[in-house]
């Protein structure tokens, strides 16, 4: 107990002095602030401090307005046009099946070792892509997190 | 009901249907054409045929993303996707032929509740 606690309080000092300059570009159609953005970068990673990727990704184009990864082999900018077609084809779906006053909240996908979810924002102009361990977080936690940081 | 319950997809729609009596839209669907081997649906609004060719995109997107990310020893478990009042889940079949789709209310049954019929109901798909 007392070392797991040790080590969560290193982990928690680790992420304080690491360098947490996230690169922002954020377009001018999108209602964004960069503010903001930190904000739910740097509440992901105190919420989830071993998360392995987490990204915030325009619906319309794509493309990655900031993202943080841990891992350096994954790169979230690649998986963010695909997840952005992946919002864009369900809210086809949604349109096609003229269901009213239904909006897109999220989408979870599970895979093996990884948890991939996906929070759309209030606006639908963008959303919050994020990537944990299965073994780490459960996807609940990781949910929950997601609703509370993009909120 | 358009389904016959002498083919496989069709004793999963009339097995999920068994278990979820208030599911609003099911259906056993081809990954690779996107059209359904049976479907049920107890929403007049909801075409799970329609529903389900839209699907097999955001199925095949993930399976791309996947591919991109070099995710190659990684699976699809299940896709969960949440509405203002609906929960939309797509479960896939272990080989990645075949998906079950299902509409169920947020208000009569809960992830968790509607996950688990589906993994106990996909694994007879292949």
């Amino acid at each position: 107990m007392g070392t797991s606690a040790a080590a969560h309080k290193n982990d928690k000092d680790q992420l304080r002095n690491e360098k947490l300059n996230f690169k922002i570009t954020i377009p001018d159609e999108i209602e964004l602030t960069t503010g903001k953005v930190e904000k739910i970068l740097k509440s992901a990673l105190a919420h989830l401090p071993n998360l392995t990727a987490v990204a915030i990704v325009s619906v319309a184009t794509g493309t990655c307005l900031a993202q943080y990864s841990r891992l350096r082999s994954f790169n979230p900018a690649v998986a963010a046009s695909y997840n952005a077609e992946i919002v864009r084809q369900k809210k086809q779906a949604i349109a096609a099946l003229s269901m009213r006053g239904e909006r897109l909240e999220d989408i979870l996908i599970p895979l093996r070792k990884q948890l991939h979810l996906i929070r759309l924002a209030k606006n639908s102009q963008w959303f919050v892509y994020l990537v944990v361990k299965a073994q780490d977080t459960s996807l609940a936690v990781a949910r929950e997190v997601l609703k509370a940081i993009s909120a | 009901m358009a389904y016959s319950v002498n083919s496989p997809a069709g004793k999963v729609v009339q097995d999920i249907l068994n278990d979820l009596p208030g599911l609003m839209a099911v259906a056993v669907v081809d990954a690779t054409s996107g059209m359904s081997l049976a479907s049920h649906s107890n929403t007049p609004s909801i075409n799970p045929d329609t529903a389900a060719a839209y699907n097999t995109e955001v199925v095949k997107q993930k399976q791309k993303a996947m591919t991109a990310l070099k995710l190659s020893n990684e699976v699809i478990e299940d896709i969960l996707i949440t509405l203002t009042t609906q929960i939309h889940l797509l479960k896939l079949a272990s080989n990645g032929s075949k998906f079950i789709y299902l509409v169920v209310s947020s208000r009569d049954t809960n992830l968790a509740i509607a996950r688990d019929v589906l993994r106990a109901n996909a694994e007879q798909l292949n």
